[in-house]
């Protein structure tokens, strides 16, 4: 029987108040101490249940609700959680083995995670999958969502994982987890600041603060996709230095676009990624507070540091994306270069440039050089503020990997930096590099498995692509157009969009198992 | 008549419909397939069946296949939203939808029993390849990869008598992360004419 069905038109207000109707004896055995408060998921039920009320007639949402509610299930798949044991981290022959979505015997609080992002995955995941059952976004036959749709789930998951962290973050992981592969620039926290300041909280029920935070701001134009706050801007509050759009972004923005959508970048052909789980023993607390306090110390360093920094990552973005084009303009030329390059340490790239010149290989070696450059300027970068963002450790493994692996590119440790991963990029053409040599990922896996000072073992997740829509491809294609070259690639339409997507649930393996054991 | 209830995919979409009848009418049947090939034909078998009008709110039936009427696997219907579904910013999309049917099999067996509809959304993880503290800086962006590892979110409808409902007078979302021990929460959702709360239950499920 529904007991609410009492609606205005006038904007639906989300008082977060304690419940009134408490059970009648709260002190029996039902306190659930492993599932105390999670403002990840307690705020994206509250937030997606909000805008539905906002988007949709409020009689409508609660039919979708229906008599019995919702039952949701957020499952992860091994690569978030590490999967080590007391005899040390897996190889990858044994992650392949384990089931899909392998229960990890623990209370969440206690779980080892990899640092993929697993709370904004979660968050936004829970969030596009409540607003897509609640009928505020739908997706297309190919189950693959609009620009607009994405850029509502985005907003929505934003503001939902930075009121659960307490803070306007970098939001590069939401935003990964929505448009997936991606050359990021933050929004300005101001678009969310007055929907944060509103101060919304899940309370528990029966809790004795009768005054908990209210929030009786609409969400609605404050997420909308066509607000321009979440478009970034040099003239955004928190912009110090200057803008540098870079020729990914430049080959993106022509395309008419009504949303907010970051330029796609994607990995080229035949380049891969790596990913390793470190364990140095506890997990590397956040560096960026004194991060900032050494720019605050040293200003005039800091700028230097920076603009060295930003040009070694607009060289490796640009890197990237002329691969992919060297790549579409002659397939054939690229993936023989690729072949020679895979055969060899990058350290003698430049050697073999001299017997075997080709553009690629050019490339190639300029994407390493990037690759190198910012390695170092992380490495300076946390020796001048006296903070381990590359630790001495993660370089010793992170240079065996690249001089002792054929076809590695380089690698560094990701992110903020710190103990807990890194990964390298590597080439491969699909097949063995010669008698002698083992598959490109086999040489690397081997020598994680042979390193002692640091328990270092393998994930199996690769980079993904782009979100469905714009994607790189048509990035390439507008490059070529701009050059008066058609591009040699028939359109791929068996890439796999990265980013949000929708699945039937029998289509993924083991979901519905995990689900129905829960 | 007796016809099997059929839970359609496309949650959130009005029904052309008479309580729980959805009638296609001539002017709401698709002219083509996607494929160009004409649906017409077909149609007459379809004038009236039952839709469970919660999952096809929303949706405009224009045309079914055989399968919806015999029980068979694979059964599918076209269905096009109507209606915008935000009063506030969301423009009307009206796109082709081919609905899988789910669990027709258990349905034909069991016609009395409701099939739960599932929404799977997944989302990727990430890298940041490079543009570590830099990218709280619009000035700057950060290479970030998505990667090929996914968290997946599971949406079902609750069934009748759902083990540990706590308050049976207000709608309840339960989230279970049924990796980890004891990972459920309930929220109860007390939803008003001016106002909505949100709480969380004390209960383990």
């Amino acid at each position: 029987m529904k007991t609410v069905v009492l609606y205005t038109k006038q904007g639906v207000f989300c008082n977060v108040l304690p419940s009134c109707c408490t059970q009648t004896n709260p002190s029996a055995s039902y306190h659930n101490t492993d599932a105390a408060r999670n403002p990840f998921v307690g705020l994206s039920v509250l937030y997606a249940l909000k805008l539905a009320l906002e988007a949709r007639e409020p009689s409508d949402v609660v039919q979708a609700l229906g008599n019995n509610g919702l039952d949701v299930f957020v499952v992860a798949d091994n690569d978030f959680y590490s999967q080590r044991s007391e005899s040390g981290a897996p190889s990858s022959a044994e992650l392949k083995a384990l089931p899909p979505f392998k229960p990890q015997d623990t209370p969440i609080r206690q779980v080892h995670k990899t640092g993929l992002g697993s709370s904004a995955a979660m968050t936004t995941s829970l969030v596009g999958s409540l607003l897509s059952h609640l009928g505020v976004v739908h997706c297309d036959a190919s189950d693959n969502f609009g620009e607009e749709e994405l850029a509502l789930i985005h907003n929505t998951a934003q503001l939902a994982h930075c009121a659960a962290q307490g803070k306007v973050g970098s939001g590069f992981d939401v935003s990964a987890a929505v448009w997936g592969s991606q050359l990021y620039r933050r929004f300005d926290p101001v678009a969310l600041k007055p929907l944060l300041d509103a101060g919304t909280k899940v309370d528990v029920e029966g809790s004795p603060d009768k005054s908990a935070g209210t929030c009786s701001i609409e969400l609605a134009p404050y997420l909308d996709p066509r607000n321009p706050l979440w478009r970034p801007s040099p003239l955004s509050s928190v912009s110090k230095g200057e803008s540098n759009p870079t020729a990914t972004e430049g080959l993106s923005v022509s395309r008419e676009a009504s949303v907010s959508r970051p330029a796609p970048l994607e990995l080229p052909p035949l380049i891969e990624m790596a990913l390793a789980d470190v364990d140095a023993g506890s997990n590397t607390p956040s560096m960026v507070g004194q991060i900032n306090e050494w720019r605050r110390k040293k200003p005039e360093w800091a700028k230097q540091m920076w603009s060295i920094l930003a040009a070694a990552n607009q060289t490796l973005a640009d890197g990237l994306l002329a691969l992919r084009l060297a790549h579409a303009q002659d397939p054939q030329a690229y993936h023989t270069a690729v072949q020679v390059a895979a055969r060899h340490f990058s350290k003698d790239w430049d050697q073999v440039a001299k017997t075997d010149p080709s553009a690629t290989l050019a490339l190639l070696i300029e994407v390493r050089n990037a690759m190198r450059s910012i390695q170092g300027g992380m490495r300076a970068l946390g020796r001048e503020a006296g903070v381990p963002v590359e630790p001495d450790e993660m370089s010793n493994v992170i240079k065996a990997t690249v001089d002792g692996s054929h076809g590695v590119l380089g690698g560094a440790v990701p992110g903020a930096g710190g103990y807990d991963a890194l990964f390298v990029l590597y080439l491969d053409a699909g097949v063995k590099p010669s008698h002698d040599q083992m598959v490109p990922l086999a040489q690397i896996e081997g020598v994680w498995a042979h390193w002692r000072a640091l328990s270092v073992g393998p994930l199996l997740s690769k980079a993904g692509n782009s979100a469905a829509g714009a994607s790189s491809a048509s990035q390439v294609q507008a490059a070529l157009l701009t050059q008066g070259q058609p591009s040699a690639l028939p359109p791929d339409n068996t890439i796999q969009p990265g980013g949000l997507r929708s699945h039937s649930l029998e289509s993924v393996k083991g979901l519905a198992e995990r689900i129905k054991d829960a | 008549m007796n016809w099997p209830l059929l839970i359609l995919a496309g949650q959130g979409s009005s029904v052309e419909a008479e309580k729980e009848t959805v009638r296609m009418a001539p002017a709401n049947v698709a002219q083509k397939n996607p494929d160009g090939s004409d649906l017409r034909d077909r149609m007459g078998d379809f004038a009236s069946c039952r839709i469970d009008s919660v999952a096809m709110e929303g949706c405009m039936v224009h045309a079914a296949n055989e399968s919806v009427r015999t029980g068979e696997n694979h059964a599918w219907a076209f269905v096009s939203h109507r209606r915008a579904p935000s009063r506030h910013m969301l423009r009307p999309c009206e796109k082709w939808k081919t609905v899988p049917i789910e669990g027709r099999r258990t349905l034909h067996a069991h016609q009395h029993r409701m099939v739960r509809q599932s929404t799977v959304i997944s989302a990727p993880g990430k890298v940041l390849l490079a543009g570590g503290y830099l990218v709280l800086e619009p000035a700057y962006p950060g290479l970030v990869l998505s990667t090929t590892a996914r968290f997946y979110s599971v949406v079902q409808s609750g069934e009748i008598g759902v083990k540990g409902r706590t308050n049976a007078s207000l709608p309840s979302i339960r989230v279970h992360s049924p990796q980890f021990i004891n990972a459920t929460w309930e929220y109860l959702l007390d939803i008003h004419e001016d106002r909505c709360a949100v709480y969380q239950t004390r209960c383990v499920l």
